[in-house]
């Protein structure tokens, strides 16, 4: 019956992308436009005790060098009509940092200077000749020398044990225990960050490039002290952010306030080097981890304690050990994620958040615990199987892990595999086979969008969202045209501007659940208005229909359960003069998700083959297995699997921030040796849903599956990189070097 | 942006001439305009070179193969003629960067670009190598550095096909001073390795004008390992070209790439190598003694196994 929801759509805004016509952040052509370039600093903490900005100031076409001695004080501050802004996405307070609000500095590359000229060339130039002196002070941006400090963040969950983890663990009569490492890592978007700003009186546009329209105007209307409403973001489209424009960057602020200063439009676009500390990234995770067991493989008692480093300025806290709680069957736990500060940028959410930098740690803990059972990995994981939340005991919602399991192991061949490390071998190449979980959320936050249908059966539909890359153009324009009952290409979908009806930021694979729902709810209520205006007549054949037995097909509101029985609907708005009808609909989540657990699952089995001699590894095979709810557009799904994969990939072999700690500097801030996948380092991957029938999690039976793709993989690749050479490498990435 | 000259030399006399004083030359940009972005060098002229007369061509030969320095490395990559005499040649062009990069690159800037040492990269750093007092490398970020070095600077020499040419004993033609000079690949490099400012022998306005590769030595093959697997820098690479006379190796030279200042051999693994039959045994001596005297520091101790595997394996290539 469906028409497109669950059929392969190409992405309805490729063309534009592909041709050039979708206009990103910084390509909006604004008249009289002038350039800012951002001036580094050196030190990585310390104060500034001068800057000298005559000489760049000489440079012809510079038109204003901005320090900390002549940038006026931003917020946070309240709104001058004296409403506190709603909370965002973030419901944290935001203490993100502004740019050159004092001498000190609290990170190496901090911005202090931001020049304004004529052209970017001459911005550029003249920002190399601000001179700056520093009085340095001592800093710490090594996570581990810090280690000791952690102390438990103020927002997250606190660290309440389930039943008596310790006196379990010294019971045990199998135990292991394991400490892994992940590095930070960055995010590496396609398209750097930037911003155009321009002022009208007390009202603020700036085109930006961000995760959540909504979320930036309350940033910016704080920073600025105006109302919410004086602020217009516009982001139609974004190459990339991956949680990196999720909270509040230094840069559009910057933007703003010179734009406002000079009573003139201004752009600000970071270097690829400036997003190594211009937006956050991965924090430094440190996990150890114990686990307790019966003979018979029965987890008993699991400690899952991580740290990771946050800000000298902001607490940020990544949530490291959340799934863990809900994995696997266990009565006795204790999974703190604790944070300690360093004198770097403020870390941010950085696909899969948390999530996968715990599940690498507790899926090489698990595959490290099936050996010194002797207890094959995967049969591991269904002994511990969770039949209902091990964390609230509520059943799930859905869950169909185990189906992912089998499925996966049929798939990849699973029963072929010898237990024993450096068994299995093709030529010189050492072959290992692994395998681990992924977990994911399946969240839903209010979100609203209007829809107009005209007579001539075209649709507008609109909502604040974002389109990061997943694919939510398609999406939004698939559910609308299903319900409406229209052809795709009769749907015209806008998103990414605050003259939209509110939704949440695009982050934590939630925008299908949230956005899609409201735009489903926006479709119900242009039917229902349908169903009233067309039974005003008295001959109506729709007569004594019930509201949910209606539908639109092909310009038909007929009855569900009779369709000989319909109106035509431009017929009912000709009737009654519409030449159009709007409906806005917000949709919450159900009070009945309440009563369940509610995760989307996977399962992945990987294959590598390592040169023991050169310690290189290939990834030659993945099959990922998904459980995550319905699948509203199979394409971009795969797609979006396809690339959680390769990330994953990248993660477990390549991905690390260097920093040479004597002077808290990022060595590697460029893609030439900051490493992530190309083709040749991508083999066989094959992606496949199971889907799951759930009426609980929201009206479409969608879950979060954006960043589930990747979660698994790391510890998989870790956990056959061990099969394979007999190395249990803890600390990734696993570069050659630790192989050899 | 910096106002500068750029200027098309029509000959390599003025071409020296041009850039002599505070200019550099220009053929693909990769690296040039890489350092100026970097902040490294603020050249007033850069003398573009790619209208040299001849300096585009491949001319096969029987005593010796002439490449001009212009010829891109995409060229080199995909040039049948130098695939069949030099594979190790075709070999080194086709691991260099990208498709893309490959395109420009060219021969000439591929044998004289400098170091890609992220301390001498890095806009914030003076390092030794630009005048600095310290290697900051040296008790610092130090994976991607060298083994072997004759000075105080510990950053390798990146350039694939110096070490492909070294292995096959080619001579680079340098216009010097109003005449052209021939230098073997060893004198292009030297300075080097003494000299902790330099990249290679060349002073300002010396121009490589093209490289002769002489033809007795049949055989040649280079491999190289990166983290990546394909547009990375090698972590070690290594190229070795030699004659079969039968089934003995004569005229071997092996040589490594990214452990040293410059392409890195020695006569001892090479002495030894002759009128050898490979084997296991034969390639993993040679690999011990040209390894000899290696020095990793804190983070690069990886290279000598690695580099020990790959000369075992290039050898194997070599004859296989």
């Amino acid at each position: 019956m469906a028409r497109y929801i669950g059929k392969e759509m190409s992405r309805v805004d490729g063309v534009a992308k592909v041709t050039g016509k979708a206009k990103y952040a910084a390509e909006f052509a604004v008249p009289n436009v002038a350039y800012g370039f951002i001036v580094n600093g050196s030190i990585a903490k310390g104060a500034i005790t001068a800057i000298d900005t005559q000489e760049a100031e000489r440079v012809a076409g510079v038109i204003r060098v901005f320090t900390h001695l002549n940038t006026p004080k931003l917020g946070p501050k309240p709104a001058s009509n004296e409403q506190a802004p709603p909370r965002g996405a973030q419901e944290e307070e935001d203490k993100s940092f502004r740019a050159l609000q004092s001498e000190r500095i609290f990170f190496n590359a901090q911005p202090i200077a931001l020049v304004i000229a004529e052209t970017y060339e001459a911005a550029r130039f003249a920002a190399r000749l601000v001179k700056v002196t520093y009085s340095p002070e001592p800093h710490v941006t090594d996570t581990e020398t810090v280690r000791e400090g952690a102390r438990q963040p103020k927002q997250g969950p606190p660290p309440k044990p389930r039943g008596n983890p310790e006196e379990a663990m010294r019971n045990a009569p199998v135990k292991i225990e394991a400490e892994y490492r992940i590095p930070i890592e960055h995010h590496n978007p396609m398209e750097p960050h930037g911003a155009i700003a321009l002022w009208q009186d007390e009202k603020l546009t700036i085109f930006d490039k961000t995760q959540g329209v909504y979320s930036l105007r309350e940033h910016l209307a704080s920073t600025f002290g105006v109302p919410p409403e004086n602020v217009s973001v516009v982001s139609p489209f974004v190459g990339g952010a991956f949680g990196s424009s999720l909270r509040p960057n230094y840069y559009p602020a910057l933007t703003a306030m010179a734009a406002r200063e000079l009573k003139r439009p201004v752009k600000v676009v970071y270097t690829r080097t400036q997003m190594y500390t211009g937006h956050g990234y991965r924090p430094y995770t440190i996990q150890k981890i114990a686990l307790g067991a019966e003979q018979s493989g029965k987890l008993s008692a699991m400690i899952h304690e991580a740290v990771h480093n946050t800000s000298a300025t902001e607490e940020f806290n990544d949530n490291t050990t959340n799934f863990t709680r809900q994995v696997y069957a266990c009565p006795n736990l204790f999974a703190p994620t604790r944070i300690t500060n360093t004198d770097l940028s403020t870390p941010v959410w950085m696909r899969a958040p948390g999530a996968v930098s715990g599940m690498f740690a507790l899926e090489c803990a698990m595959d490290e615990l099936a050996y010194e059972l002797n207890i094959d990995p995967l049969e591991l994981r269904l002994i511990n199987y969770a039949d209902v939340d091990p964390e609230s005991g509520k059943p799930w919602s859905s869950k169909a892990l185990r189906e992912c399991y089998r499925l996966g192991a049929e798939k990849f061949g699973w029963k072929d595999r010898k237990m024993e490390p450096r068994s299995m071998r093709d030529g010189r190449f050492l072959v290992g086979w692994g395998t681990a979980t992924g977990v994911w959320g399946a969240f839903q936050r209010p979100a609203s969008a209007t829809i107009t249908l005209r007579a001539n059966g075209t649709a507008n539909v609109a909502s604040a969202t974002s389109d990061i890359g997943p694919g939510t153009y398609t999406m939004m324009a698939m559910i609308a045209a299903e319900y409406l009952g229209v052809k795709l290409e009769q749907v015209n979908c806008e998103l990414g501007d605050t003259k939209f009806p509110r939704a949440p930021s695009q982050g934590g694979s939630q925008t299908t659940s949230s956005v899609g729902s409201a735009v489903y709810g926006c479709a119900l209520a242009i039917g229902a208005k349908l169903l009233e205006l067309a039974n005003q007549d008295a001959k109506s054949p729709l007569k004594d229909t019930a509201a949910d037995d209606i539908e639109m097909l092909d310009g038909r509101l007929q009855r569900k359960s009779d369709t000989s029985r319909f109106v035509r609907i431009a017929d009912v708005m000709k009737r009654h003069r519409l030449a159009e009808m709007t409906e806005t609909h917000e949709s919450k989540p159900s009070p009945e998700r309440q009563k369940y657990a509610l995760l989307a699952h996977g399962a992945q089995f990987v294959e590598v083959k390592v040169d023991p001699d050169l310690g290189t590894v290939h990834v030659t095979r993945v099959n990922e297995l998904t459980a995550c709810g319905k699948i509203i557009n199979p394409k971009a799904s795969h797609s979006q699997e396809i690339g959680g994969v390769v990330w994953g990939i990248g993660m477990a072999l390549q991905e690390a921030t260097e920093i040479d700690h004597r002077y808290g500097r990022i060595m590697n801030p460029n893609l030439q040796h900051y490493h992530v996948p190309v083709n040749a380092d991508i083999h066989a991957i094959e992606t496949s849903f199971v889907e799951e029938d759930d009426k609980i999690v929201n009206p479409l039976g969608v879950k979060g599956m954006g960043e589930l793709g990747m979660v698994g993989i790391p510890a998989a690749i870790a956990n056959a990189v061990f099969h394979a050479t007999g190395k249990r490498v803890r600390e990734l990435p696993i570069t050659p070097d630790k192989l050899l | 942006m910096k106002a500068f000259e750029y200027v098309t030399a029509q000959t390599p006399q003025s071409a020296t001439e041009l850039a002599a004083k505070d200019g550099r030359f220009i053929a693909g940009g990769v690296d040039i305009l890489g350092e100026i972005k970097d902040r490294i060098v603020e050249p007033k002229r850069l003398v573009n070179v790619k209208a040299l007369p001849n300096s585009r061509e491949i001319k096969p030969g029987d005593q010796f193969w002439t490449i001009g320095a212009n010829v891109t490395v995409a060229q080199l990559a995909a040039h049948g003629g130098i695939a069949k005499a030099f594979p190790g040649i075709a070999q080194a062009a086709a691991e260099v960067a990208s498709p893309q990069i490959r395109n420009v690159a060219t021969l000439g800037g591929n044998l004289a670009q400098h170091s890609r040492c992220w301390y001498y990269r890095h806009p914030d750093v003076r390092c030794l190598k630009e005048g600095g007092s310290t290697c900051y490398a040296r008790e610092g970020e130090n994976k991607f550095h060298s083994l072997f070095t004759g000075n105080p600077c510990i950053s390798p020499t990146p350039s694939n096909l110096g070490v492909a040419l070294t292995a096959l004993e080619a001579t680079a033609h340098v216009q010097r001073g109003g005449k052209a000079v021939k230098l073997s690949m060893r004198e292009l490099y030297e300075k080097a390795w003494s000299n902790p400012l330099a990249h290679h022998s060349l002073e300002a306005g010396e121009l490589i004008l093209h490289v002769e590769i002489p033809t007795p030595k049949t055989r040649s093959a280079y491999m190289q390992m990166a983290e990546k697997h394909d547009f990375d820098w090698a972590m070690v690479s290594c190229s070795a070209a030699a004659r079969m006379d039968g089934n003995k190796l004569t005229g071997v030279r092996v040589v490594l790439g990214q452990v040293a200042p410059v392409p890195y051999r020695s006569d001892e693994a090479d002495k030894f190598l002759e009128g050898k039959v490979l084997d296991d045994a034969v390639a993993s001596r040679a690999a011990d003694l040209l390894l000899t005297g290696a020095t990793p520091f804190q983070h690069n101790a990886y290279k000598v196994p690695l580099a020990h595997a790959l000369i075992r394996r290039t050898l194997q290539k070599l004859v296989g």
